[in-house]
């Protein structure tokens, strides 16, 4: 479960303040996979390195409960002259996990072969992603947060992590963001709208992709 | 004209539709709707006008109207259909379009938009079906083709896979908050990271070359051997303590350089891992801690090299005080680390600091008494050299080093007060501004 409590977030960019999240409170509970929309630029990637703390809120708290996963999709943590190995052991480390068991499991997933001792700035944004996404499945979180899976590796990989993804879905919650609307209707069964500094949740994912819709109406207008 | 005019009224509140004088179409025609509630004709105008004037709520409760009426109009489904679709209800725009479209098969119009509204709402098997029949239809229709394309590229970049079924799990509670980690698992945690960093700090600082984290070892060394050669024939060989040269200036430049590299490689620790404060569990102070402790593993190391390099060729020194030596260079060490973390913390937020830091740090290797020792100062110029803690760093460890050097300025408790002092506030400025430490620039 995680918990916004008065949360603000704005960040700086050439055209003035940019503000996220103005005083928000939202509750992503346990036990529900999320889908969260928004138009492009509301700042859906902010959210979920807020909702996992790779990014502080600017005012108000966010509280955990249970492992939270770093943002999938987010090869940004690899160190380019270590090897595919020596990062995930890294990581693993990091969140003491057995490092064996993790290593295994990625060096099996990621189908990366003699790349997984090769350093990662050899690897092609494929590869990376196949690295990160096996890293993230490898361990243990009670939440996984995933932003914008649409664009890893071939169609054999995708159904790869579609079906581990099935797999741990029977014990973790997802959170996550994306444009496709298939994809949040077969992973999630609550949604979230973010626009104009607001978060809103909704109970099904109908209202939420409805809400959605007609954003995207006002937005084109 | 009266507005129960059943006959005329519709007809004026279209001319007045189409005039664009919306408000006044909707009076006339609702005073018709008032008259007669169950012309349907009438409903339908009304349910135009209210859409023309942005209020699709009140729009779709009059052609739910006029459906109640007479159900059987394709076109009133159509209008409907549009409205939910504008109201963002998709399921029900969905039905409805293939409600429209169920009577009257020979209008496309109403299936083509069916498939939008199921490809908006993310339901691409039941928009192929619908694309399928579009395209058995009029196979030589390239829009349909063209959407028919657009729902199947979507569906390729989906993560596809089987339905997940959220039943299927095993009873779980709807909360299950873990407690809040105590003091003693958080420090676990901490360390675990800091042990993490560490390791991967070695790895990654000399990575390109094949000796790795022996560089970091052999530089220092060679650096030092190299100097004191110098020092030594420049001085004749005739140290100011001792006997040998090489045990004098090892004696000084070891405390320097681990008060040199604690301060500066904890400055850059913030700026050359920001893509690893990306990690929730590695925050500001870890990177830093862990850059801190990594220079004082690597300058102990050295200074135990060193020290038994000397042993090896002849030149045996021991300290004689090893618990002063010990006590000499950990409260530099603490010195360093605070230092390092107001380097941090200034360096975040003027770029230019850490320039201005290692031109300090090239004065502090002529202040320190690294290569003499204060006593063959001018007094004036030794009371002024007082203030500089790192000259106290040296003499601390040079004092306990050599039992028979003991210099009367030596101020144990202020070196440990200046270090204590910068510790705190160093500490206090990382932890205040933690969250902007962080804000990538």
């Amino acid at each position: 479960m995680i918990m916004l409590d008065g949360v603000c977030k704005s960040y700086r960019t050439r055209a003035g303040r940019k503000t996220v999240l103005d005083n928000a409170n939202a509750v992503f509970e346990a036990g529900h996979n999320f889908g969260i929309l928004g138009v492009n630029g509301a700042g859906k990637s902010t959210l979920i390195r807020l909702l996992a703390g790779s990014e502080p809120p600017d005012r108000g708290v966010i509280r955990r409960y249970g492992r939270v996963s770093f943002p999938l999709g987010f090869g940004g943590t690899f160190h380019g002259a270590l090897s595919g190995r020596e990062n995930v052991t890294f990581i693993a480390r990091i969140y003491g996990a057995r490092i064996r068991a993790v290593i295994d499991y990625v060096e099996t997933f990621s189908e990366l072969g003699d790349y997984f001792e090769m350093p990662v700035n050899t690897y092609s944004a494929g590869m990376r992603a196949r690295l990160a996404f096996a890293t993230c499945l490898a361990i243990d979180f009670d939440v996984y947060l995933i932003d914008e899976v649409t664009e890893i590796g071939d169609q054999h990989f995708r159904r790869k992590c579609a079906e581990a993804f099935r797999e741990r879905l029977l014990r973790s919650d997802i959170i996550l963001v994306t444009h496709n609307a298939h994809t949040i209707r077969q992973y999630c069964n609550k949604g979230a709208v973010l626009a104009n500094g607001a978060l809103t949740l909704y109970g099904d994912i109908g209202t939420a992709l409805g809400r959605y819709h007609r954003l995207i109406q006002e937005h084109a207008r | 004209m009266a507005p129960e005019d059943r006959f005329n009224a519709p007809h004026a509140a279209e001319l007045l539709l189409r005039s664009g004088q919306l408000d006044k179409a909707a009076d006339v025609i609702h005073g018709a709707v008032t008259a007669h509630p169950d012309d349907h004709v009438a409903l339908r105008l009304l349910s135009a006008a209210e859409m023309l004037r942005g209020r699709a709520e009140e729009a779709l409760d009059f052609i739910d109207c006029a459906l109640a009426v007479k159900s059987d109009t394709p076109e009133y489904h159509l209008h409907r259909a549009n409205l939910l679709y504008r109201l963002g209800r998709l399921d029900d725009a969905a039905d409805a379009f293939g409600r429209a479209a169920e009577l009257d098969p020979t209008n496309p119009d109403a299936k083509r938009s069916q498939l939008t509204v199921y490809y908006d709402s993310g339901r691409f098997t039941e928009a192929l079906a619908i694309g399928g029949e579009l395209i058995r239809a009029s196979p030589e229709n390239e829009e349909y083709a063209q959407a028919v394309l657009q729902v199947l590229n979507r569906r390729f970049e989906a993560l596809d896979g089987e339905y997940v079924v959220l039943s299927e799990r095993g009873p779980r509670p709807r909360w299950r908050p873990r407690p809040r980690a105590n003091f003693f698992e958080a420090l676990q945690t901490q360390s675990r990271v800091i042990h993490a960093l560490i390791i991967r700090e070695t790895r990654t600082r000399f990575g390109d070359s094949k000796l790795g984290y022996g560089w970091a070892l052999l530089e220092p060394i060679l650096h030092i051997l190299m100097l004191s050669l110098v020092f030594a024939v420049m001085m004749h060989g005739q140290p100011p303590i001792g006997d040998q040269f090489f045990i004098f200036y090892y004696t000084g430049i070891i405390p320097y350089h681990l008060f040199v590299h604690t301060s500066t490689s904890m400055t850059y620790a913030i700026t050359s891992n920001g893509s690893l404060l990306q990690l929730p569990p590695v925050g500001t102070f870890d990177v830093l801690m862990a850059r801190g402790l990594l220079e004082l593993i690597t300058d102990a190391l050295v200074a135990v090299i060193l020290l038994a390099g000397f042993a090896a060729i002849g030149l045996g020194a021991f300290p004689q005080d090893l618990t002063g030596v010990f006590a000499a260079l950990i409260v530099v060490w603490l010195l360093g680390c605070g230092s390092g973390f107001l380097n941090a913390v200034v360096n975040a937020f003027s770029k230019s600091w850490d320039k201005i830091w290692a031109q300090l740090t090239r004065l502090l290797y002529f202040c320190s008494g690294i290569f003499y020792v204060p006593g063959m100062m001018p007094d004036w110029i030794r009371d002024i050299l007082a203030w500089n803690p790192v000259l106290h760093g040296v003499d601390w460890f040079r004092s306990s080093f050599f039992r028979e050097y003991e210099p009367h300025w030596l101020d144990r408790s202020y070196l440990s007060a200046v270090a204590v002092a910068t510790l705190l506030v160093g500490l206090a400025l990382e932890r205040a501004l933690r969250r902007r430490l962080c804000e990538p620039l």
